[in-house]
């Protein structure tokens, strides 16, 4: 595939320069924390409070980091293209809530049916329960790769696509499995406190458990992309033909990194199930999360198992603090909401029209002086992104515009929205400008 | 002829309902049918699967939706979604996907997703997440014979726009220029190339005829239930699997894909429901499964026939892993019964 960078390109060796990437990357992060810390503060939280929201965070973004190292393994070393994260990352959620909660009867009030009840019941070990959502979804991952791995990569997507669209339905609808539209509650925890601090003493074992988790599955892939075996996959996503011409068999290497990455995918939603304490099949499985998860890949960069943690943490410190901001958010607004749509719109409005004269110049008086200082900026290609950039404020102010006419109440759930929009500008941008994401893959060399 | 015997047939074995089953699933056909159309002649140009298309499908929708609550009617806001919709897709060609040409057909899709998830999100943050339905007039059904009646709107209208729109699509992919332009693209672009064809051209026509399309097909789905944020999304699969069964980049496969996955889903419900009734299985909420028929149809097209129903067969396609191994099963036991083992690979 040559949608991964190739490390064919040599530069000067950088042994002293700072580690930039890194450097931006983990300052991104811990002014997320911050931020999201003062929004607690502001709020008048308890200090226990706001270090319990922050161990949220910090488990829910290990979660994401080992889906994202899951989808690394999938796409960013064997060039797999996987859209169908949230459905393995559902198989494991709910195998995980099925084996290790204590029976749950249905429940049934006045002769009418409250909850249907589950499949399940068995109260087995935390460890077990991980260990079969691993299983789980591992062989879903193997089963649905079977009929298309041998095809191109967007009959991979598509097959993927559908089967968690599928699963989605069925946890719906299959009530006798799945508890139908409430899910499955009671979840153990893996230590229950009895004391009046347990939210956070949870929180704090959940981050606990996690990181080791984490750093386990760093060292363990990261041991493994060093191997033969991962050499093996680079090669399968470099040039697939090459590499069956040297006697391998590509089918089974796929299979089994797809499967694997489906696992890990598994322990994630086994985790998740853990964490939250109760699974439903609402948003936490919706397409968005596959969506997230490709983001935190390209961002972090593929092919470096670094960079989807990194990538994790980032990417979901955005929505936890969206979540954070959106009790303050409208109050600002509200203030401020007319300024900030005014100027929007005349900026805008000013930078469009300069930005279209500037490149009209630039194009119909080639001999003027000012035509050099035009060509240096269109060399560069900004005239032509800062005309987009200046339509595109001067459209935010009209949408806030038409927010305000149509939509008055719902300007705190519109962070959401906007949210994911931006989800989707990144994903443009990046794999327009810089497919290789913050942290590089890793140049490797023959010794 | 043949057809008629076998909905009579039907009629006379299942009873009238399953007709009425049979015209839902036209009535769906014929909008997943104009989508797939669109889909497919983008895929087939471009080479990349545009995972946006049911999103552009829901602006189409709020866009004719915009005009026809401000006044104007349905018709001219339709017409007017379709011309904006075409100069939405050479703008998406334009300010995105040109930059990806020749990087695989990976990073569109990521993009396609992108683009999916700003329009969806900024349909939902402009218009809010209500339904919202065309201001058409209320009619009652037309009955053809007791017990099977179709909507003058969402039936006979959506199934007189999908067939011409079938019918415009083959005019111009047989009988014109544009059309011989686009298909000798899709078989071969440097071949193309090389004869002269502009294919740069070629390209924006495709999108042009992709994104329109999506946006009729949009409007024909919002006719038939409600407009939502989500409407498009939810139909991409089914779009898809029409596509994938038809033969990924042919427009006439789509047409008989499209045909094959709306029919098999509505008639679907019949039997679903019948699985409902305690002395079968029991299942509960039948047929909201409905929609997961398309996908088993999917599968079985990408085990067996990966190429697709009407798509030609690629010279040196590889059999799947099943087939490999079902075959060599069962030429092995074959053999050893039957005398003739010969024929078992044979078949083309």
């Amino acid at each position: 595939m040559a949608s991964t960078p190739s490390s064919e390109v040599a530069k000067q060796p950088a042994a002293h320069k700072l580690p930039w990437s890194e450097i931006i990357a983990f300052a991104a992060i811990a002014a997320i924390v911050v931020a999201g810390v003062l929004a607690g503060v502001l709020a008048g939280a308890s200090p226990q409070g706001i270090l319990t929201n922050v161990g949220f965070y910090a488990s829910i973004a290990i979660i994401f980091a080992i889906l994202a190292l899951g989808f690394n393994l999938q796409w960013g070393y064997t060039g797999l293209f996987n859209a169908g994260i949230a459905g393995f990352y559902l198989i494991g959620a709910y195998t995980m809530a099925i084996a290790i909660t204590a029976p749950s009867p249905p429940i049934v009030i006045g002769g009418i049916p409250v909850y249907p009840g589950h499949l399940g019941g068995y109260s087995l070990p935390l460890a077990v329960g991980v260990v079969l959502a691993m299983l789980a979804s591992g062989i879903a991952a193997a089963v649905i790769a079977l009929p298309a791995l041998r095809l191109r990569a967007d009959y991979l997507a598509i097959a993927t696509l559908a089967f968690a669209s599928i699963l989605q339905i069925f946890a719906n609808n299959l009530q006798s499995v799945t508890g139908g539209s409430i899910g499955i509650t009671g979840i153990p925890k893996p230590v229950e406190f009895q004391s009046a601090d347990a939210p956070f003493l949870n929180a704090a074992t959940i981050v606990g458990i996690g990181s080791l988790v984490l750093l386990f599955l760093l060292l363990l892939l990261q041991f493994m992309a060093e191997s033969p075996w991962g050499r093996v996959l680079r090669a399968v996503r470099e040039d697939e033909e090459a590499t069956m011409a040297l006697g391998k068999n590509t089918f089974n290497y796929k299979l089994q990194a797809f499967a694997l990455g489906g696992a890990l995918m598994g322990l994630a939603g086994a985790l998740f199930a853990v964490t939250l304490g109760y699974v439903s099949p609402s948003s936490s499985f919706a397409p968005a999360v596959t969506f997230s998860v490709w983001v935190m890949v390209i961002v972090g960069g593929s092919g470096n198992n670094r960079g989807a943690i990194v990538g994790g943490f980032l990417i979901y410190g955005l929505e936890w603090l969206s979540v954070q901001l959106k009790d303050y958010v409208p109050i600002a607004l509200a203030a401020g909401f007319v300024t900030i749509r005014g100027l929007l719109i005349v900026v805008g409005f000013i930078a469009s029209i300069s930005a279209v004269v500037l490149v009209l110049l630039s194009r119909h008086r080639p001999t003027s002086a000012w035509h050099r200082v035009m060509q240096r900026i269109q060399e560069r290609g900004l005239a032509r992104n800062g005309v987009i950039g200046a339509i595109a404020l001067y459209g935010l102010g009209w949408v806030f515009v038409l927010l305000e006419q149509y939509a008055p109440g719902a300007i705190g759930d519109t962070i959401f929205y906007i949210r994911l929009m931006f989800i989707g500008v990144l994903l443009i941008l990046l794999i327009i400008y810089r497919p290789e994401g913050i942290l590089r893959e890793q140049k490797r060399v023959l010794r | 002829m043949i057809a008629v015997a076998v909905v009579a047939g039907l009629a006379f074995v299942f009873g009238i309902i399953i007709l009425q089953y049979a015209m839902g699933g036209l009535v769906v056909s014929s909008i997943v049918i104009v989508a797939a159309i669109g889909l497919t002649v983008l895929y087939g140009i471009r080479g990349f699967a545009n995972f946006a298309y049911g999103d552009l499908m829901t602006l189409g929708a709020y866009l004719a939706l915009l005009l026809s609550l401000n006044g104007l009617s349905l018709v001219w806001g339709a017409i007017v979604s379709f011309l904006v919709l075409a100069i939405v897709g050479i703008l998406l060609e334009v300010v995105i996907f040109a930059r990806l040409e020749g990087r695989g057909p990976v990073p569109p899709i990521v993009a396609s997703v992108g683009v999916a998830l700003i329009i969806q999100n900024g349909i939902r943050a402009v218009a809010g997440t209500t339904e919202r339905i065309y201001p058409v007039p209320a009619t009652e059904n037309v009955v053809i014979v007791p017990g099977l009646g179709i909507h003058p709107i969402s039936g006979i209208l959506t199934l007189v726009v999908g067939i011409s729109f079938v019918l415009s699509a083959h005019v111009l992919l047989k009988y014109t220029n544009l059309g011989k332009a686009m298909r000798a693209t899709a078989d071969n672009l440097e071949l193309a190339k090389a004869t002269g064809i502009d294919t740069k051209r070629v390209t924006y026509a495709a999108w042009v005829v992709s994104s329109s399309f999506a946006s009729t097909a949009g409007i024909l789905l919002g006719l038939g239930t409600a407009v939502k944020p989500t409407m498009g999304f939810d139909v991409l699969l089914l779009i898809f699997a029409a596509v994938i069964v038809g033969g990924i980049g042919s427009p006439y496969g789509a047409m008989l894909g499209g045909l094959m996955v709306g029919l098999s889903q509505e008639m679907s419900v019949p039997f679903l429901v019948w699985l409902e009734r305690p002395d079968v299985i029991g299942l509960q909420f039948g047929s909201a499964y409905k929609v997961a028929i398309p996908f088993i149809i999917l599968i079985i097209v990408l085990i067996f026939r990966p190429w697709g129903i009407a798509g030609r067969r690629p010279a040196f396609a590889r059999r799947s892993y099943f087939i490999e191994r079902i075959t060599r099963t069962l030429a092995g036991e074959r053999g050893a019964i039957d005398t003739s083992p010969g024929e078992a690979n044979g078949g083309r």
